[in-house]
């Protein structure tokens, strides 16, 4: 699907769209490519988030990154939700538009979380079907984001990024590849993380996320975007960027949100690794 | 469109009942029962959780104390778990749950005053902000017939402590154990809380107009204005006419009615 909306230049960095920045923001206006917004805070009644947005759209292109679509929920989607998506997506004039591939609830019980099934050729098809559904749902490129996980299940056959590639592939619709998941989980599961990038199809990759996490006592990694990018995330950056850039790049920033003079000097970062 | 796996409902009930274990609080923090990976998602859930029932309802988790009012979310949401893709909505009944439970406290005002605050709170920021009602007071004698339409932007409340007038400062404590409440008013107090400049506008009421308002919600200008002066203390009535309609000036100016019926 060709892109819709105002053109994102394939080398832009961009901002995840957070609360906290937003008087700086409408007041310095600084040179950011594009703004992501988390959908699920745009598409409630309020009117405050919707001017704000408003606010941001009249100088930036805004894209939307969803966490509730559950499309790997057992249920069929909720086409309420989808219906208001796409009245968002069409305000906003999103270039496009993506969430993750996973599950969010169950069963009537919504989890609020980004949930793993086993990767295995059954759910391929199923999950590609729905992607492609969603994608002609919007109207506009879809986008699905990889996981960072906690947990495998036994039951596997495939490699995640089999699984991951092989649905973008059968749907048609684009990869949101974010690096700081794809380090996560391949330190969490102890699998190589040049493995998982040789087998993406840079072609579809809308967008690349960059994020912070925390090393535990324990040794695990949680995805938590409170820190700063870490070195091996922006290594993996650059291995990527050398590999199938230029993509449009953007920066997460969810919990201890420092200020934006902070985040902005990320992005510098990010310029200067791909160099 | 092609049904799912048959095993991928079964793998989701299980996962999710997991996920929605409570957490241990035997050691005074909260732990997950799990190991390892599973205990991450578990924790994030009730965490997540908490954390959103606490940005809906902030001033009743400093007044409760957040590990106190962590254990009434925990068992307003197990009996009912989210559903849908808000995580604000989670909190939808949370207050009807926590006034049946405060109801049993030695002194419950302090922390039903705070729901109450909150909930009006977020009432009034969800609504769109409201305008000055015009139209009907071109015509004095229809305006007495009618009855108003408050504003969903507009809510008033009454309140027992100076809860409202210092929620900053509160709001700014930490949330970890209950605050030291400020002593009560010798009466309660009342106040209109309006949507105004992406904000909330905190106008206080005297008493007699907090009535004023309440009365003009369930019956008509005429009906409303009699029933306040039958209650009014004959020292005041004299005066009650021309306050009466400072009032209700002052609510139509601030798009308290939103029309009429």
């Amino acid at each position: 699907m060709t892109s819709a909306g105002p053109r994102i230049a394939r080398d832009a960095l961009g901002l995840g769209l957070r609360l906290p920045h937003h008087a700086q923001l409408v007041t310095d206006w600084p040179e950011v490519g594009f703004f992501e917004a988390i959908s699920e805070n745009f598409l409630g009644p309020a009117p405050g988030p919707r001017r704000r947005l408003e606010q941001i759209r009249s100088r930036y292109p805004v894209v939307l990154h969803g966490v509730g679509l559950n499309l790997l929920g057992h249920a069929p989607l909720d086409e309420a939700y989808l219906d208001a998506l796409c009245r968002l997506a069409d305000a906003v004039d999103a270039p496009f538009v993506t969430d993750h591939l996973c599950w969010t609830g169950a069963h009537g019980v919504s989890h609020h979380d980004l949930l793993p099934t086993p990767f295995v050729p059954e759910l391929v098809e199923w999950a590609a079907e729905r992607a492609a559904y969603v994608q002609a749902r919007l109207g506009r490129p879809f986008g699905l984001e990889n996981l960072s996980s906690y947990v495998t299940f036994e039951e596997s056959t495939l490699t995640e990024w089999d699984f991951y590639a092989e649905v973008i592939q059968r749907a048609g619709c684009g990869a949101l590849l974010d690096l700081n998941n794809l380090y996560v989980s391949s330190q969490n599961h102890g699998f190589d993380p040049d493995a998982y990038l040789s087998a993406i199809d840079f072609s579809r990759v809308l967008q690349v996320h960059l994020a912070g996490h925390t090393l535990r006592a324990d040794g695990l990694f949680l995805d938590t975007h409170d820190h700063p990018v870490a070195p091996p995330v922006w290594a993996l950056y650059a291995r990527a960027w050398k590999l199938g850039g230029p993509f449009p790049t953007l920066l997460e920033w969810d919990a201890r949100i420092p200020p934006l003079p902070e985040v902005l000097s990320e992005l510098d970062r990010a310029r200067e690794v791909r160099r | 469109m092609t049904p799912p796996p048959a095993w991928l409902a079964e793998l989701q009930r299980v996962f999710g009942a997991s996920l929605r274990t409570p957490l241990d609080r035997e050691q005074g923090t909260l732990r997950s029962r799990h190991q390892r990976g599973l205990s991450i998602y578990n924790l994030q859930y009730w965490l997540r959780l908490f954390e959103a029932l606490q940005s809906e309802l902030p001033l009743t988790c400093r007044v409760l104390g957040a590990w106190a009012f962590n254990a009434h979310a925990e068992t307003f949401l197990l009996a009912h778990p989210p559903v849908g893709w808000d995580l604000a909505g989670a909190a939808v009944g949370f207050e009807a749950h926590l006034f049946a439970a405060l109801a049993q406290l030695d002194s419950p005002d302090a922390a039903c005053d705070a729901a109450r605050i909150d909930v009006a709170w977020s009432e009034v920021l969800r609504a769109p902000e409201p305008a000055p009602l015009r139209a009907p007071l071109s015509d004095p004698a229809q305006l007495a017939c009618a009855r108003l339409v408050r504003s969903p932007g507009a809510v008033w409340i009454e309140e027992h402590r100076p809860l409202l007038e210092r929620r900053a400062t509160l709001l700014a404590c930490a949330p970890d154990s209950p605050l030291e409440l400020p002593a009560p008013w010798p009466s309660p107090r009342h106040w209109l809380l309006v949507h105004r400049d992406g904000g909330v506008l905190q106008v206080p009421l005297e008493t007699e107009e907090a009535h004023l308002l309440r009365l003009l919600e369930e019956r008509s200008v005429q009906d409303s204005l009699g029933e306040l002066e039958a209650t009014c203390p004959p020292n005041e009535r004299a005066a009650l006419p021309a306050r009466a309609r400072q009032w209700l000036s002052r609510a139509v100016g601030l798009g308290v009615w939103e029309g009429t019926r």
